[in-house]
């Protein structure tokens, strides 16, 4: 009997107690509870909030097209689908609307209307999940009093970037979610679209309590914050300033149109921007692109917005900014080098220590260079994708971020990445100034003059040239100074007021049309993305081509969401819970 | 806090327990002996055969002479009556009732010939070995003949062709790579359809691709959870077992030593075509250019920097002010290049490939053991690569160590280096296809004396030049791999109806890549780099413990077997890889000669556990009825924490007609059922939540899922088999039902999800949704159309059709696709899993007319009238206005997508549509052998017909006006009348470069045009053999040699297709390979010729 049944004794004792322990903790990825039970993890999770918004601002999929579509950038490129939205009258009558559709491919412009909405709402995410830790009585730094100078800060600073947040979702969508770390719980298909003024309103908001806290307590912000390795701490008062920056740029950017531009608060405009980062001591607001963040790998717009390969100066610009560039792109031989321009960030166009530098047919450096803009001799784009795209002029003003600083000496890609400068804040301010009820034209030419005397060796505007002729010198400030930032080319063209016919420059001969700054066609702010009403069960729609511009949104149907299956699966796991209490 | 386990230690302790258990000495009792030959209907003793006592654990193998013994304990011999089976391969199995008495009886045995017999007991599956033909679910066999004829680079490619339903695809041809399988049609929608990989009992994470062909006896294929339920929540693909050689098969006494060398080349069959026109402008006069009243291109100065490398003295291109080419007014690519240079023949090369082989294989009493090593190099035929080489060593030792008890012992280690390209659109073939045809890509040198210019001149059109030369040779990429498997397995008879056995194995895997651009690197300007270098290692093992009892008890006309065991397995996943962005300083390519702030380095530490217990019971009622049911149930730490554990089950019967019933021509007739469930387990990290850490700190990604389990599979499997003609036919047809529920997708959740504590960001989830459902036909017929003394032809034919339907998606429709590749693959509700979708170009004036804005404008004089639009010369309709000018484009496709319930008014377009299906309509292949005295030549034909293909790879080269389609020179040309539309059509057919550069280019957004027939005939292998036997060689002196076969192979011989890339047997380089049928730069397919030459001692 021994011998019959010990195998089964042994059989039966591996059964019971053979049994594995099968919870593995996954030490591979951090959770939220591991990331944010602890102060470091939430600083981690704002650092990483403003890399995101960093990412965003300058990202690939949405924002290049949206620069080429402002005619500021140009390339034939379809990367990021560049060259099927910036084409004029090749895939689409004049141009192509949003294909807000789940189904369509990066070629096709799927993903462009999706990454700044996801993008803006994780920054937005982190900071109320940080404010969320804050109300649980979370200690920074051991002082665990609700008004510690460090909770204070980061307070102050995760409200600014539920502003930010907020408001690159008003500045770039129709509509939105208004979502803080008060909103209750609950599914998202329960939470309204907020017309995009309201979305604005409630930036304006986020950044004013984060002004008032900002205030409340001296400190500084880590360094690492504004980049790994060589990012820059700024102040309470400096976040303050440039609070008041973003502001100012919110109120300004918003209209899409000539119509709303002239309706905006712009005396609300002048006191954010007097208080901004070029008031008091003017300081630029700058993040550092380290190694693995250079290449596209961060700010996309400045990598290639400022690589001679890749992308180039619309026509339409460079033929403001030289005297021997001609709009449309003069078949087949192009627009000559060296350029003629009174800018001296324009200069001679001469590029690089060496003639035909990397082989983009370049005059080297002559000591008449340009400090924004180079000449290339190359046409890089094939003709037969739109001669409209090709172009001599090359963006140089930060070719330290372009890839691998464009083999230039002492460049590689890296470098402080200036998202908002004091020219920027100065042009916002003299907008303001002169748009205002009661304009101040003198202080206007002054800051005009920061930029257009000191970076560009201009003659100096006195304020008694008229508004209409400082507002024009201001247009030209702001295409230049605003160049690289993002969308915000494409924020200021579709204000502009810009309406007339361009002979030519389209593929097939036809006039290029403009409608308040804009192409026949250009959508004027994005849908929310297909992506995100499909998944809300919500119908979709979209803006541009053939269709309205800028049409409020239509309303959605139903369906089943991805939510509400998820839910069920909640409501099955608390079953599953209580049941074993 | 972590758990001590106990199992793995419990199990081993276990198997420790038994052999203790049974070392006490048995009483001496008189047991009984049979003893016997075995022969062939000639007379031929056949060494090897297996004879067995049917029922029991009881068995001997014939030695060289056919003589058997079997000695059964006193215990056992009760006289009652058993069944004496004897098996060998290639003969009818013999049976006979004996009575078990003690003392000696003698049981001759006289087998006759059955060539289809080629393997007759199962054991993947199955509760214990089962003979095939009372089998109640479809299991393939590939056995060691059929395997040897033609080993394939790999194990799992001498499958091909020759289990039904079985497909195999090259994921990349790159030497050293391991096919993709399936196994009937796909269970996951989102993931790989590869089955569970058993060798000789052990389960193996780590793939076949360590594995000497040479050293398989057989392969077993279960294809899917009507079979495969056995092995549960990881089963659902299917289970290919793999049993290597132990040396049970041979004689008994024999000592058999092989030696099998073969040495060939690889050559490519097929070659890229490229157009070998420009547009640029020329002038033919040389000096001077009149279009632009310049100078031309002077290749004697070195003013333009393409002319350093580009050997083109009579080119005679015009040139704008800066030097640079201009395109002709007309556009059209028909001027011819002065020169030029064959880039993909300095790219592919031929390769040699050589295998050396020995074994030593024995059987003797109560030991036999089989001992191999194998060595093989392959370099494929990409210039400048090292290639792969790898070296295995196997040892498998049985050992009788009481008469009952018996222990396996097995160790296998082998290790490979690879040095390899990369594929897809960061490798040699994707910048190839954009190299203008007049650079010389092999002139030497650079200015620091590495091999092949690297600076190319820009072509005017794109950026994406390289030279693949320079990569090819001064990029090095290298892969390294150890594998060391052990495993031992103690089984132990305690009584003539049960046996335990416990079993223990460990399987560890070592990967060492590098990919190094040295310092110095060269970018295709001619800039150089600090160069780059990546660093990974992996260092994975996994181990399995196994305890199973297992009854065989007869009732009458009743047998049962029963087995319960119980598995654990735990696995150990680690990886660290280092990317430095910059090295420092030239000839030290390691991370601490790297620039430390353009480090970027990334790991894992995986452990995964599985608990896993089942029961199996099989009836065989009258050698007639077969009823058959398990349970399984399965823990496993891929779960998510509330849902730990899964159960599966399986029930199957068949019914042997022809024992019941007399058919006439039948011999053999049987019905069979099975349904059962099995599983597909999450990934690794897919229940966990995730925060993303990027350089700067932390981001909100994937919101854990504590619910997460399996995704289950349900199979129905219906078939036959029949013999008949007196055995010279068998079929073999099933039909086979699966759907695949609770599908393991990542899903896209609302920028505004947020989790029950209020935290938000999280914007995907692994959930449990959707369902897949495929159905197969599947056949399997074998003819032997010759039968003589002298001379067998056999024929084989497998084959399957496989239709494959999204059931549920929950989901919105969504497109994928890899790198850069055109987002192809649609999943949506009632979709076929593999559909492309895309812009179709119109054909059908009408077509135009279902886009509503279009239709709304088509009234006469309209923009879209219908004599405003026009065939052209291809067939597509375009626009009248713009035929024959640069504008001329072909028209995509449009439809109203949505409209308003109310008003029916069109509230959105769309463009997108399907363009094709990858799933094949049919796949057959044909396989034969004939013998005709020791001369054998075996032929394989693979035919698959229907599927469409996406050509990728030639969709980026329309970019660069590179593609064979955009040569226009030779097409007649009507200049007076292009342009000009008249009725009949002008011969004006060349088109502009936007035509196809820009129209068809699409930005390279999906399109019908890249879609093709995928339909193929290959001819897979032809190998032919002439062995000489012993008579022979004593003839010419080698009489120390028992065989000697020399043998000619060829692999890939052939392709008859209309697929115009390098071959039809294409998959993308990621996603399911089945699906993603995407041309995608990969290292292509090349064929071998080789020479055999194979020793037996």
């Amino acid at each position: 009997m021994l011998r019959l049944w010990s195998p089964a004794t042994v059989l039966a004792a591996v059964l019971v107690a053979g049994a594995c322990d099968l919870n593995v903790e996954n030490p591979n990825a951090p959770d939220a509870p591991r990331a944010f039970r602890d102060p470091s993890g939430l600083e981690g999770l704002m650092s990483g909030a403003f890399r995101t918004w960093v990412e965003t601002r300058g990202d690939y999929f949405g924002v290049m097209a949206m620069t080429a579509m402002a005619d500021n950038y140009t390339a034939s490129w379809n990367n990021g689908a560049l060259r099927f939205y910036s084409s004029v009258g090749t895939e689409c009558p004049s141009r192509c609307g949003w294909n807000n559709s789940a189904v369509a491919d990066e070629a096709a412009g799927g993903p462009s209307v999706e990454t700044q909405w996801y993008g803006y709402y994780s920054v937005l995410a982190a900071a109320n999940n940080v404010l969320l830790a804050i109300e649980d009585g979370v200690c920074f730094d051991g002082d665990c009093t609700a008004d510690s100078t460090v909770t204070t800060r980061n307070t102050a600073i995760v409200k600014m970037m539920q502003g930010m947040a907020l408001a690159g979702i008003a500045l770039v969508y129709d509509q939105g979610f208004i979502v803080d770390e008060r909103t209750p719980p609950g599914p998202p298909s329960s939470l309204p679209f907020y017309p995009r003024a309201e979305v604005r309103d409630s930036a304006l908001q986020k950044f004013e309590e984060a002004w008032t806290i900002a205030g409340d307590a001296t400190w500084d912000t880590p360094s690492e914050w504004m980049g790994v390795g060589s990012g820059t701490s700024y102040t309470n008062t400096q976040i303050r300033q440039l609070i008041r920056t973003m502001q100012a740029e919110l109120i300004a950017l918003s209209p899409r149109t000539s119509a709303e531009n002239a309706a905006a608060d712009w005396a609300q405009v002048v006191t954010y921007a007097s208080q901004g980062i070029s008031s008091g001591t003017p300081f630029d607001w700058e993040y550092y692109i380290d190694i693995s963040g250079r290449e596209c790998g961060l700010d996309c717009v400045k990598t290639w917005g400022n690589s001679i390969g890749t992308m180039r100066v619309d026509t339409r610009l460079a033929a403001i900014l030289t005297t021997n560039h001609v709009d449309p792109w003069p078949d087949p031989s192009g627009n000559p080098c060296p350029t003629i321009s009174p800018d001296q960030r324009v200069g001679d166009g001469s590029y690089g220590p060496t003639d035909d530098f990397n082989g983009y047919s370049t005059i080297a450096y002559t000591g008449n260079e340009g400090t924004d803009f180079a000449c290339s001799g190359a046409a890089i784009f094939a003709p037969a994708r739109g001669q409209y795209h090709q172009s001599n002029l090359q963006h140089v003003r930060y070719q330290r971020l372009a890839y691998r600083g464009e083999n230039l000496p002492g460049f590689n890609g890296t470098g402080q990445d200036p998202f908002y400068t004091v020219q920027m804040n100065d042009l916002l301010w003299a907008e303001g100034l002169l748009r205002q009820p009661t304009p101040d034209p003198v202080a206007a030419a002054g800051l005009i003059n920061n930029s257009r005397v000191t970076r560009g060796g201009l003659s100096t505007l006195t304020g008694a040239e008229g508004i209409p002729a400082l507002l024009a010198a201001l247009q030209y400030e702001q295409e230049i100074e605003f160049m690289g930032q993002g969308p915000t080319p494409f924020f200021n063209r579709r204000r502009s007021g810009f309406n007339g016919t361009l002979p030519g420059g389209t593929q097939t001969g036809a006039d290029r049309v403009y409608v308040d700054g804009l192409i026949v066609g250009t959508p004027r702010h994005m849908p929310v993305p297909a992506l995100e009403m499909d998944g809300l069960g919500r119908a979709t729609y979209t803006f541009g081509g053939s269709g309205p511009d800028m049409a409020p949104s239509a309303a959605g149907g139903a369906r089943r969401s991805v939510w509400d299956i998820w839910q069920e699966y909640m409501s099955l796991r608390r079953n599953l819970s209580s049941s074993r209490h | 806090m972590r758990t001590p386990r106990f199992g793995p230690l419990l199990v081993g302790s276990a198997a420790a327990a038994l052999v203790l258990l049974i070392a006490s000495p048995l009483p001496a009792q008189q047991g009984a002996v049979i003893t016997g030959r075995v022969t062939s209907a000639r007379g031929e003793p056949l060494g090897g055969a297996s004879v067995v006592v049917a029922n029991s654990n009881l068995g001997a193998a014939t030695a060289a002479n056919g003589t058997y013994t079997i000695t059964i304990g006193a215990e056992a011999a009760r006289g009652q009556q058993v069944v004496l089976t004897v098996r060998y391969i290639s003969y009818r199995p013999g049976t006979r009732t004996v009575t078990l008495t003690p003392g000696t009886q003698e049981q001759n045995f006289e087998l006759q010939p059955d060539p289809f017999r080629l393997e007759e007991v199962i054991v993947t599956g199955v509760a214990d070995a089962t003979d095939r033909r009372k089998l109640s679910f479809t299991v393939g066999s590939v056995g060691q003949q059929e395997l040897q004829q033609v080993p394939g680079a790999s194990a799992l490619v001498a499958l091909q062709g020759k289990v039904a339903a079985l497909r195999l695809v090259p994921s990349s041809a790159q030497p050293g790579g391991e096919p993709s399988i399936r196994l009937r049609g796909a269970t996951s929608i989102s993931g790989r359809q590869d089955p569970l990989y058993i060798v000789d009992g052990v389960i193996t994470r780590f793939g076949l691709g360590d594995i000497a062909p040479e050293d398989v006896e057989r392969v077993e294929v279960i294809k899917g959870a009507a079979a495969s339920s056995l092995y549960g929540s990881d089963a659902a693909n299917g289970v290919v077992q793999v049993v290597t050689k132990r040396g049970s098969s041979l004689p008994d006494g024999a000592l058999r030593v092989t030696t099998r060398t073969e040495a060939g080349i690889n050559r490519m069959p097929k070659r890229m075509q490229f157009s070998r026109s420009h547009a640029w402008e020329i002038d033919e006069t040389p000096g001077y250019c009149v279009a632009t009243g310049l100078a031309q291109d002077d290749p004697s100065t070195p003013a333009d920097e393409s002319e350093a490398w580009t050997v083109a003295p009579n080119a005679n291109y015009c040139l704008n002010e800066d030097d640079a080419r201009i395109t002709k007014p007309d556009g059209i690519a028909d001027n011819p290049f002065p020169v030029y240079y064959d880039h993909w023949n300095a790219v592919v090369d031929n390769g040699a490939f050589w295998t050396g082989y020995v074994s030593l294989g024995q059987r003797r009493g109560n030991t036999n053991f089989n001992v191999s090593f194998q060595n093989t190099r392959n370099q494929g035929v990409i210039f400048g690569l090292g290639g792969y080489t790898r070296q295995n060593f196997r040892l498998n030792l049985d050992q009788q160590l009481h008469p009952n008890v018996d222990a396996s012992f097995s160790t296998f280690f082998g290790r490979s280096t690879n040095g390899r390209t990369e594929e897809g659109q960061n490798g040699p073939f994707f910048t190839l296809m954009f190299l203008q045809p007049d650079v010389d890509i092999t002139a030497c040198c650079n200015p620091d004396g590495s091999p092949y210019v690297a600076r190319v001149p820009l072509s005017g059109d794109v950026a994406n030049d390289q030279n693949p030369l320079y990569e090819l040779a001064n990029r090095h990429i290298q892969n390294d791999r150890n594998r060391f498997t052990g495993a031992g397995r103690l089984r132990w008879r305690v009584r003539d109806w049960l046996s335990a056995e416990g079993s223990f194995s460990y399987d560890q895997e070592g990967v060492s890549f590098k990919d190094v651009r040295s310092f110095g690197y060269l970018t295709s300007s001619g800039t150089t780099t600090n160069g780059t270098l990546t660093d990974t290692t992996k260092n994975d093992w996994q181990s399995n413990s196994a305890l199973t009892l297992t009854s065989v008890r007869r009732f009458g006309n009743i047998t049962n077997t029963t087995k319960v065991g119980a598995v654990f397995e735990e696995q150990r996943n680690r990886m660290l890889t280092t990317l430095a962005g910059e090295l420092r300083v030239g000839g030290v390519p390691e991370q601490e000669a790297a620039d430390l702030s353009s480090v970027d380095p990334g790991s894992w530490d995986q452990r995964i556990r599985n608990t896993n217990y089942y029961g199996i019971t099989t009836f065989d009622i009258k050698d007639r009825y077969i009823v058959d049911a398990l349970v399984r149930r399965d823990g496993s730490s891929l779960f998510g924490p509330e849902s730990r554990w899964a159960t599966y089950y399986r029930l199957s019967g068949a019914w042997r007609v022809t024992e019941d019933v007399g058919i006439p021509l039948l011999d053999e007739g049987r019905l069979r059922a099975s349904y059962g469930t099995a599983g597909l387990r999450p990934g690794y990290d897919n229940q966990y939540e995730i925060l993303a850490v990027t350089p700067a700190g932390f981001r909100t990604e994937i919101l854990g899922n504590p619910l997460l389990k399996p995704a289950r599979s349900s199979e129905l499997e219906l078939g036959t088999n029949l013999e008949f003609g007196s055995g010279r036919y068998t079929l073999e047809y099933t039909y086979a039902q699966k759907t695949t529920k609770d599908q393991i997708l990542l899903v896209d959740l609302s920028a505004a999800a947020r989790n029950e504590l209020g935290q938000g960001g999280f914007s995907q989830q692994w959930q449990n949704t959707g369902a897949l459902r495929s159905r197969t036909h599947e056949l399997t017929f074998a003819t032997r159309l010759i039968n003589t003394p002298t001379t067998n032809l056999t024929l084989n034919i497998v084959g399957d059709r496989t239709r494959q339907v999204i059931t549920e998606w929950d989901l919105p429709a969504r497109l994928y696709g890899f790198q850069q590749m055109p987002a192809t693959f649609f999943l949506s509700p009632g979709s076929d899993l593999g559909v492309l979708y895309g812009n179709r170009w119109i054909r059908n004036i009408d077509d135009l007319y279902d886009d509503p804005a279009k239709d709304a404008l088509s009234g006469p004089g309209e923009t879209w009238s219908r004599d405003s639009v026009m065939f052209n010369e291809d067939g597509y309709v375009v626009r009248r206005n713009q035929y024959g000018t640069s504008s001329e484009r072909a028209i995509k496709y449009a439809f109203c997508k949505r409209t308003d319930a109310v008003t029916g008014n069109c509230l959105e377009t769309s463009e997108v549509v399907q363009i094709g299906n990858a799933n094949p309509d049919f796949n057959l292949s044909f396989g034969t052998t004939l013998n005709y005295k020791r001369l054998v030549v075996n032929a394989l034909l693979d035919w698959s017909k229907g599927g469409d293909l996406y050509n990728g790879t030639r969709q980026w080269a329309f970019q660069a006006t590179r593609d064979r389609v955009q040569d226009q020179a030779g097409k007649p040309q009507n200049a007076a009348a292009c342009g000009t539309v008249t009725d009949p059509m002008p011969a004006c057919p060349q088109k502009k470069l936007g035509y196809y550069g820009v129209g068809f280019y699409n930005g390279l957004a999906p399109n019908d045009y890249f879609v093709e027939d995928g339909s193929y005939i290959k001819l897979k292998e032809l190998s032919v053999n002439y062995t000489f036997v012993r008579d022979q060689l004593q003839r010419i002196g080698l009489g120390a040699l028992s065989e000697l076969r020399l043998g000619f192979i060829a692999r890939n011989l052939f392709t008859i297709t209309d697929y115009s890339g390098l071959d039809p047997e294409v998959s993308g380089l990621f996603g399911d390979p089945f699906q993603v049928r995407m041309d995608w730069f990969q290292y292509p397919q090349f064929r071998t010729f080789s020479t055999v030459v194979e020793l037996t001692f």
